[in-house]
């Protein structure tokens, strides 16, 4: 499903110095697995989601989805693969502040060719899954963290993607929306779908959702 | 075309309206000045075009110490004999201001008998007055600004001249009169030359001037060459110098609103400079977003490419139409006196309506492409960085 080729990632810190954050990471996720990437704060697991998804691009090597290496397409390529083949959901929710419930979750479908009416459609029956539909209309500022959580994911999944890559998507969840999120995953392993989760959360230690579990560390992965 | 994208801009401006409304507030601002101006600068320019067209081709005045005085009668009648000239009229006119007033009337004498130096003044008074020849001696026939300005002082069916030494010369009112182009009938004053010789005290053998008429405009020149010749004492002044000295005072007026015009775009490119040279944070972002969440540089870029256009050609059409309202509607005030001078009286003539394609043309260059490519640009650096990188 995801095939990483000796994938590097280096930031230009401040002045000239180049810092490896991703270093010579090959790696191959099959697909409908569901994979945790563990590691302390400022490891790179942040990093290597965004260049699995495509979001940012390696400075060298080569990462595969669905065979087709997304890292070598040009950018209007890759934002259709992007949002044809996979979610993101963001640490932060990174939802638009002044859009509606309706237009955050439906914003990956609108370059598609889909109409409008379809667009909606598919927005409120994802919302529904998440029984958020009542807040369609709601502007996602008027929404508790919980709630803001749901619409990112709702946002995620609307594409339908085969492979979901969540960063942190717990960090600000408390015992009951952690418990209730639990529940989403386990709603989305029976869907087939191929999940990577970065998180650092010790509350998924010994967690039997997960078929694969990696560690990184200074830039490495490595397999527990 | 993807409406959704055209929907999801019109929703931006929407969630951006305030900063929006601003940029839309001076962008019209803008074009309604400009366009208003050159407008009221065209409308103007036709209207003195009307102006020259029934000028004399040469005008000859007396000299002394470098001053105009009269000139004999007698010299329009050599002048006559240049082969190529039609007519050489003795004109006899001067300014006049009534009562109190501080405003100067143009009062013309007219041989009603005869025709006259001016073909507008011909045509103005056989259509207000074909009985012109039964009216005798004491009437007056005004433009409407004179007319407007001697009701304004008291003088109803009567208006009372006084030479300088007190000579009182009464002038029954026979009725207002137009021509083409209202500058040149607007503050004139037309009555038989007799009574202008009385209260001016000319000399029953002197005139103000002399106007000559020459059909044949090559040969201008060379009767202007010949009267210099036969008259050195007098200036003879040409159509094409009276043209440059008009042009040079529309031209001074247009380039003063020019200059005042630079200044209004300097202050709108710094604007638009300010606003490219970065985006706000939560612009940034949205990029970000958009783009993290499966949106191309093409995409991002066609919403703002029709958000700018949304603000511009709005703007543009609304500055547009406000500038037709004032100009046109509206008679343009304040502006249309700023133009015309700071005569005390004023020609009153009404700007006719018309479309210069060019001037809209040339506006809209001017305007909206540099204001989309300014809100383009710096998408288009937001679009090109990493999406998270731009998130963060």
């Amino acid at each position: 499903m995801i095939q990483l080729q000796k994938v590097s990632l280096e930031y230009s810190s401040s002045g000239k110095q180049q810092t490896k954050v991703i270093d010579e990471i090959t790696l191959h996720i099959p697909a409908h697995q569901f994979v945790l990437i563990t590691g302390r704060s400022g490891s790179g697991k942040s990093s290597l989601l965004s260049t699995m998804a495509g979001i940012r691009r390696p400075t060298s090597g080569d990462v595969i989805v669905n065979s087709r290496s997304i890292s070598k397409l040009p950018d209007t390529f890759a934002a259709e693969m992007r949002r044809e083949s996979i979610g993101f959901i963001f640490q932060k929710y990174h939802l638009v502040p002044d859009l509606t419930v309706l237009e955050n979750t439906t914003l990956p479908l609108l370059p598609s060719s889909l109409s409008q009416r379809e667009v909606d459609r598919r927005g409120t029956e994802v919302l529904s899954r998440f029984e958020m539909e009542e807040f369609c209309s709601r502007s996602v500022d008027s929404l508790s963290g919980g709630e803001q959580q749901r619409v990112a994911i709702a946002r995620a999944l609307v594409n339908r993607p085969k492979v979901l890559l969540a960063d942190e998507p717990t960090a600000n969840l408390d015992e009951t929306l952690f418990d209730e999120f639990i529940g989403l995953l386990r709603q989305l392993k029976t869907s087939g779908i191929t999940l990577i989760m970065a998180s650092h959360d010790p509350r998924f230690s010994g967690n039997t959702l997960f078929d694969l579990h990696y560690k990184m560390e200074q830039g490495k992965l490595i397999k527990l | 075309m993807n409406l959704k994208l055209l929907n999801f801009a019109l929703g931006s401006i929407r969630r951006h309206l305030w900063q929006r409304l601003l940029v839309y507030t001076i962008f019209t601002t803008l074009v309604f000045l400009l366009i208003s101006i050159f407008s009221i600068s065209g409308a103007l320019q036709a209207e003195q075009l009307l102006t020259l067209d029934d000028l004399p081709e040469l005008t000859v005045q007396k000299m002394r110490a470098g001053r105009q005085v009269d000139i004999p009668i007698d010299r329009s009648y050599e002048i006559e004999t240049i082969p190529g000239v039609a007519q050489a009229y003795p004109r006899v006119w001067g300014y006049y201001s009534p009562g109190s007033s501080t405003a100067n009337l143009t009062l013309v004498g007219v041989d009603f008998a005869l025709a006259s130096y001016k073909h507008s003044f011909n045509d103005a008074i056989l259509l207000i007055r074909p009985d012109i020849d039964s009216l005798g001696q004491d009437f007056y026939l005004a433009g409407q600004g004179a007319h407007d300005l001697l009701k304004e002082y008291g003088y109803g069916e009567l208006f009372s001249l006084y030479s300088a030494d007190g000579e009182r010369i009464a002038l029954n009112f026979a009725g207002t009169f137009s021509t083409r182009s209202s500058f040149e009938s607007h503050d004139v004053i037309l009555t038989p030359e007799e009574n202008l010789r009385k209260l001016f005290k000319f000399n029953p053998y002197l005139a103000t001037d002399i106007t000559v008429r020459v059909p044949n405009q090559e040969e201008i020149e060379t009767v202007k060459r010949k009267i210099q010749y036969l008259y050195p004492d007098c200036r003879i002044i040409s159509r094409p110098d009276l043209e440059a000295a008009y042009h040079n005072l529309f031209d001074y007026r247009a380039g003063v609103f020019l200059a005042l015009m630079i200044s209004a775009f300097m202050s709108f490119f710094t604007l638009i400079l300010d606003k490219g040279s970065g985006i706000s944070l939560d612009e940034q972002q949205e990029i970000g977003i958009m783009k993290a969440v499966g949106w191309s540089i093409h995409n991002v870029l066609s919403i703002k490419l029709f958000e700018s256009m949304y603000i511009a050609l709005f703007a543009y059409m609304s500055g547009l139409t406000l500038s037709y309202f004032f100009v046109f509607v509206l008679d343009a005030p304040v502006l249309r006196m700023l133009f015309t001078g700071a005569s005390v009286l004023k020609p009153e003539f009404q700007l006719i309506p018309y479309i210069d394609l060019q001037l809209l043309m040339i506006t809209f260059l001017a305007i909206v492409p540099i204001y989309v490519f300014a809100s383009i640009i710096p998408a288009w650096r937001s679009a090109i960085i990493d999406a998270d990188e731009v998130m963060r």
